[in-house]
């Protein structure tokens, strides 16, 4: 594996759940034709995974400015104001302003703001390898533009670290190889 | 095979306890200090505002009950605040507007968790279910339910030594000097133990059924309904065998410790 950005197109919801589930060591196995591409993605990023998550993975509980910082506060013990101001950067690096995600219920978010502040969370914590999960689905076509934006941001940020698109359709994005072809993943 | 359901349910507390108390130390991250502030504020909070009333009341029972049917007097009637109050009925009665209170709304709001695919979202972030939320929220629920019980006690004494002063014309000096003459350090300590291990079985309990540990999967109004259930059959069978370690007498003296 030579490339730093993939995709794998998936049949169902179970089989997405057991790829991610593999790729952040949750499940210590995998199997199938792909097997051998995941293990070395998983390798490579030394239990450095993050997910952008298809509804964001926001908690409920929490508004969407502490949902963005939790994984990061979590794992790395950051201090809030050190965290929120990284947050602060991609955010305005994304051409969002923070006020648009602070104090905000995380219900209150529309789909595309969710993947948004996912994103920012899966960034915060300067992953290895970043996960894509099915964020081109559902959108428009203008909302897709802003999710290559955060992609290219990231590609820039981050030059050497790998992107895997994970999704039910392929989506058009010229940088991305295929990991494994539909038929193969069935 | 009822038998074996048991040790296995057993089991599965005592290790999800064991797992809790060695894993305390993450209550050092700020995240999952939020988590036990928002849960202290969850199950404390929300039973002190219903407790004064009914804590009152329920001290104004006993004194009436005790003055006018068994025509006690002012020591006497001391005499059953303490064994009722302070060692019986406060951590009880505690207790289940704990879980009546709280107890409910977490579990529910644990399941939902589940059910959103809250839960798996911070599995693969890499957040433990063990440490951001089961290990702050059996804290909270033990720490909660010992402020809880403390507070009942005081408004149960306090109301009812106010009241057995007005009906027994004795002043609640006098009453106060008995109370304090015939309460012991170690209904103090008996109470705080009671009050602590009420708390945390109340936080297994509901933990292990929200969040469908040990494979528990079910369904919202299931978990609720197992959850309450469950941490009232715990807390009576503990206090049952707590009493008998303590006092060698179970259900009321009828079971006695042998000699």
């Amino acid at each position: 594996m030579k490339g730093l950005r993939y995709q794998l197109i998936v049949p169902t919801r179970p089989v997405r759940d057991a790829v991610l589930a593999f790729l952040t060591g949750l499940e210590p196995n995998t199997s199938g034709p792909f097997a051998d591409a995941l293990v070395e993605l998983r390798d490579s990023a030394r239990n450095n995974v993050a997910i952008a998550f298809e509804d964001g993975g926001l908690l409920q509980s929490l508004d969407a400015w502490a949902n963005m910082l939790l994984p990061v506060m979590y794992h790395a013990a950051q201090e809030t104001h050190a965290a929120g101001r990284r947050a602060r950067g991609i955010l305005t690096a994304l051409g969002r302003k923070p006020e648009d995600f602070i104090g905000r219920a995380a219900t209150s978010l529309s789909l595309y703001e969710r993947r948004l502040a996912g994103f920012v969370r899966a960034m915060l914590v300067e992953p290895e390898l970043l996960v894509l999960d099915r964020l081109f689905e559902d959108l428009g076509p203008e909302e897709r533009r802003g999710i290559a934006a955060c992609i290219e941001i990231f590609g820039r940020r981050y030059p050497m670290r790998r992107i895997l698109y994970v999704g039910f359709s392929e989506v058009p994005l010229p940088q991305f190889e295929p990991l494994a072809s539909p038929e193969v993943v069935q | 095979m009822a038998a074996g359901v048991a040790y296995a349910g057993v089991r599965g507390y005592g290790g999800l306890l064991w797992d809790v108390l060695a894993r305390l130390n993450v209550l050092r991250r700020e995240p999952v200090r939020d988590v036990l502030v928002r849960q202290m504020r969850t199950a404390g909070m929300a039973t002190l505002s219903a407790m004064v009333v009914r804590a009152a009341g329920i001290g104004t029972l006993i004194i009436a009950y005790t003055t006018y049917v068994l025509a006690a007097d002012a020591a006497f009637a001391v005499r059953i605040l303490i064994w009722a109050v302070l060692r019986e009925i406060g951590p009880l009665f505690a207790v289940i507007m704990l879980v009546m209170r709280s107890g409910t709304a977490m579990a529910a709001e644990f399941a939902l968790m589940r059910e959103r695919g809250e839960l798996q979202a911070l599995r693969l972030s890499g957040i433990s279910i063990l440490d951001y939320i089961v290990v702050p929220t059996i804290v909270a629920m033990t720490a909660s339910n010992l402020a809880i019980t403390v507070y009942f006690q005081l408004l149960a004494v306090g109301g009812g030594m106010i009241v057995s002063a007005l009906l027994m014309e004795v002043s609640v000096y006098e009453l106060a000097e008995h109370f304090f003459a015939l309460a012991s350090v170690w209904d103090l300590i008996y109470t705080v133990v009671k009050s602590l291990a009420f708390g945390l079985l109340v936080g297994l309990v509901i933990c292990i059924h929200g969040l469908g540990i040990g494979g528990r999967q079910t369904t919202m109004p299931e978990a609720v309904s197992r959850a309450v259930m469950q941490s009232i059959v715990a807390v009576l069978l503990f206090n049952a065998v707590f009493a008998y370690l303590v006092f060698g007498v179970l259900f009321f003296g009828i079971v006695k410790a042998p000699a």
